[in-house]
């Protein structure tokens, strides 16, 4: 298939837009199930966009001074939305190329990073807990994710995430697939930041934790970055994990990914009510025998399965 | 663990929404709440039950011209304990039903009341006059300017 | 962390030296919000107006404490309160039980992130509240103590509404109840998480659920029965663990052990008056003593009557005042994560410890403010507003 320049920035600018105008949609979905199980009313869905424009209107306070920390929350929404681009969604990712899984990898990390070192250049000590534990955290759930999407190259015999995706929607569900999509899932919780992984940003016990000392338009563009990762690691998880029915038309197929993300995001939503905040060496130690187990995963790929 | 959680989840299911629509729809208390406190001019002779009872110190009267006293509320401090409701002799003050009471205007916040009274002819103190006819014979009957509450 | 602790959001500076995320040392500071109660208890309010004030000690357990001054001042002056207002009190004291114990399970929930519970225990509170407004006038001051008994009456209409919302609440607690106790990710919190030794507790005098979950037997309504408790006698609820789960479990059972006793006092509510009325003034220079026991232990006050209607010297002991002595020997060890649990855990009421006065009054430094002076102050802040 040859992409010729225009189709690949128009549809890289497609996936990035569709992620940032519907992320704060997926989040505010998500929080009227959450008032749901709580039993009361909760805010209207479009709460998250009024949030986001009230936010940004406000004064832009900095108190630690420096250009690389003025523009850590654009560069952290900038490293979401390059994601956004490597994923799949509806058809091969825009910017994919031979080898892209280890550069998704990274870029998962560096958005994880980056807001780790706002947290770290912040001043106050809860935010510098906050860092650390996102630091933390970030070392335990990253070894999931790259043995789900390992097992799925070692299947696809590529280490581009288009071929894995398109291998797995040509040769239906297999079991070592499916145990590192269940990984993956259980990933996803943490990379959202949801119960019971919300560790770093656990107001009840550290006081809003990372973004303690954001406010304005810098903890919009963080809250931001926040919501479209949980949507673009949902929708990296079902166009590799679960990419059927296909139709081959990326309207359909796009919205078909867009649908299915959500009901992940949904499940993502319903454990994160019911579940209280583990504490970090509980939430490593969980991990840790989670990425153990994926192993299992790889092993099935390896033999065949 | 997750039968537990299951159970959880059919408690909230079954809980349904409970938001009341309030203010959208009016969530009147029930009768016996104490609300805010109303004083019916007709029939407080001035007496100062009230104010001798009041824990929070909030009702005020003191003697005015020769012949009226003046009783004020400061009723941002009242706690609606219901103590002087409890000691009028006249049922004049009383607390009402009303909780909605938010206002900008600190002049809602005083209550006050100006009772007429005629003066005893040997010392020349008031004492309120015996009938109400009498008692808007004597000088006009008005309350000044935020008089009814 | 602190002045402004986060999880309680109230008051209170605990100095917390750790190495790692493991705490090594802790430094209480407390009396961040001192705000002169007793001071007012002494000097400006008469015998019956100081009941309003003591309400407001706390804005979870007011009625213990406008319970317990009431039946120090009747102790002291020999009055002798009617049967029927003592079931009351006894009555609106388990009521208020009830409700604080399920607003202590949404905050421990929240504590731990668990927002479900703590909206649903809420919920299931709601109608608790609501019933409390339909007695007395108001959810939470409910303004019903008086020197020599109580101020309202209880309408018989109002006795089949109150045994189905007890009902209601005993339902629903019960599914709650079932469901938490097979949570293991909310045992992962709780259990094994600021252990409160038996030994140790005895000795700092830790009161209430936080003593009675070490083990520790405990209870101001049988050790010292007041109200109608010596003719509804409470079970004592204990437990062994002496960490924070025993502590849910124990204000758990204590809270069905109030809903069983709200049903057993309208079961045996007598007839009569509510109110003595009291013909002699009360005489000076008594003392009396009086303990209650509040949802978080066990509540002191002391009257001393004096001249002129009022109290001479009125003092309060609030049960969080020895709780919080055994904090640094129970985050021994802990991570910073599971401070504000084990905090959490022995429901620390800090309007009622934050009201000490510690300033000796002939000290000279401070000025007494008579009644009119006060209203005077009153009227000019108005006047300026």
């Amino acid at each position: 298939m040859s992409w010729n320049v225009g189709a690949v920035v128009g549809l890289a600018l497609l996936n990035a837009v569709l992620v940032l105008v519907l992320a704060p949609l997926a989040e505010g979905v998500m929080r009227k199930l959450r008032a749901l199980i709580h039993s009361r009313k909760g805010p209207p869905i479009r709460q998250p966009y009024l949030d986001l424009a009230k936010l940004l209107a406000k004064e832009d306070l900095r108190v630690t001074p420096g250009l690389f920390y003025a523009v850590m929350p654009s560069l952290t929404l900038g490293a979401v939305l390059v994601l956004a681009t490597l994923v799949p969604m509806g058809a091969r990712p825009p910017l994919g190329f031979a080898g892209d899984m280890v550069v998704l990898l990274y870029v998962t990390a560096a958005s994880a990073v980056l807001m780790m070192l706002t947290a770290f250049a912040s001043i106050s000590p809860y935010a510098f807990v906050g860092g650390s534990r996102e630091m933390m955290l970030l070392m335990a759930v990253e070894p999931v994710m790259a043995v789900a999407l390992v097992t799925g190259a070692v299947k696809a015999g590529s280490l581009s995430t288009g071929a894995i995706m398109e291998w797995n929607a040509a040769n239906g569900p297999t079991l070592s697939m499916a145990v590192a999509g269940f990984a993956l899932l259980l990933a996803l919780q943490a990379q959202a930041g949801r119960l019971p992984f919300d560790i770093p940003e656990a107001d009840q016990e550290i006081m809003g934790g990372t973004f303690i000392e954001q406010s304005g338009p810098r903890l919009a563009l963080f809250r931001w970055a926040m919501w479209a990762k949980q949507l673009v690691v949902a929708l990296l998880l079902v166009e590799l994990f679960v990419p059927w029915p296909r139709f081959g038309l990326l309207p359909v197929d796009l919205v078909l990914a867009l649908v299915k993300a959500m009901v992940v995001l949904l499940l993502v939503a319903v454990v994160d009510a019911v579940n209280p905040r583990l504490r970090i060496d509980q939430a490593i130690s969980y991990y840790a025998k989670v990425a153990f187990s994926s192993l299992a995963a790889l092993a099935f790929a390896v033999i065949g399965m | 663990m997750f039968m537990a959680k299951l159970r959880e989840a059919v408690i909230c299911f079954k809980a349904g929404r409970v938001t009341l629509p309030y203010p959208a729809a009016p969530h009147d208390p029930e009768p016996g709440f104490r609300g805010k406190i109303t004083i019916d001019p007709d029939l407080c002779f001035g007496c100062g039950g009230c104010a001798n009872v009041c824990p929070a110190g909030v009702i005020f009267l003191h003697d005015a011209e020769q012949h009226a006293r003046i009783l004020e509320l400061y009723w941002s401090r009242c706690t609606y304990c219901g103590r002087c409701a409890e000691v009028c002799p006249e049922g004049a003050i009383a607390l009402t039903q009303m909780f909605e009471t938010a206002t900008d205007r600190a002049e809602d916040m005083v209550i006050s009341l100006k009772v007429f009274m005629g003066p005893c002819q040997r010392c020349g103190r008031c004492f309120p006059p015996p009938t109400v006819l009498d008692q808007m014979d004597v000088a006009g009957f008005h309350e000044p300017g935020g008089g009814r509450p | 962390m602190g002045p402004f602790f986060p999880v309680l959001e109230e008051p209170a500076y605990f100095r917390l030296f750790v190495e790692g995320e493991t705490i090594v040392g802790c430094d209480y500071r407390g009396f961040y919000n001192h705000r002169g109660i007793e001071k007012l208890g002494d000097s400006t309010l008469t015998y019956n107006e100081v009941p309003y004030l003591a309400e407001r000690i706390c804005g979870i357990c007011g009625f213990i404490h406008s319970s317990c001054y009431c039946q120090a001042v009747e102790k002291a002056a020999g009055i002798e309160v009617p049967r029927r207002a003592r079931f009351l009190r006894t009555l609106l004291l388990e009521v208020e039980r009830i409700h604080s114990h399920l607003l202590w399970l949404g905050i421990a929930g929240h504590i731990i992130g668990f927002d479900t519970i703590l909206m649903q225990a809420w919920r299931i509170r709601e109608p608790v509240m609501w019933l409390a407004e339909e007695i007395s006038g108001n959810r939470k001051t409910y303004g019903m103590n008086t020197i020599g008994g109580v101020r309202r009456d209880l309408p018989a209409s109002l006795v089949p509404k109150l045994l189905a919302t007890v009902a209601e609440v005993e339902r629903e607690l019960t599914a709650v109840r079932d469901a938490v106790v097979g949570d293991t990710t909310v045992h992962a919190r709780t259990r094994n998480v600021g252990r409160l030794e038996t030994s140790w507790a005895r000795e700092v005098c830790v009161v209430g659920p936080p003593a009675r979950a070490s083990n520790i037997a405990i209870d101001a309504r049988l050790d010292h029965p007041y109200a109608a408790y010596d003719e509804i006698v409470p079970r004592i609820c204990t437990d062994e663990g002496g960490d924070t789960w025993a502590r849910v479990v124990v204000r758990l059972n204590e809270a069905f052990e109030s809903i069983r006793l709200v049903r057993e006092t309208l079961a045996h509510l007598p007839d009569g008056p509510v109110l003595t009325e009291i013909q002699d003034e009360i005489p000076a220079g008594r003392i009396g003593i009086s303990v209650v026991e509040a949802p978080r232990g066990e509540a002191v006050h002391a009257v001393l009557t004096g001249e002129d209607n009022r109290p001479y010297r009125w003092r309060v002991r609030a049960p969080t005042y020895p709780n919080l002595q055994a904090v640094p020997a129970m985050i021994q060890n802990q991570t910073i994560a599971d401070v504000p649990i084990t905090l959490g855990s022995l429901d620390p009421c800090f309007s009622c410890t934050e009201r000490v006065e510690a300033v000796d009054v002939r000290s000279g430094a401070v000025r007494v403010y008579s009644r009119r002076e006060l209203a005077a102050l009153a009227k000019r802040r108005e006047a300026r507003r």
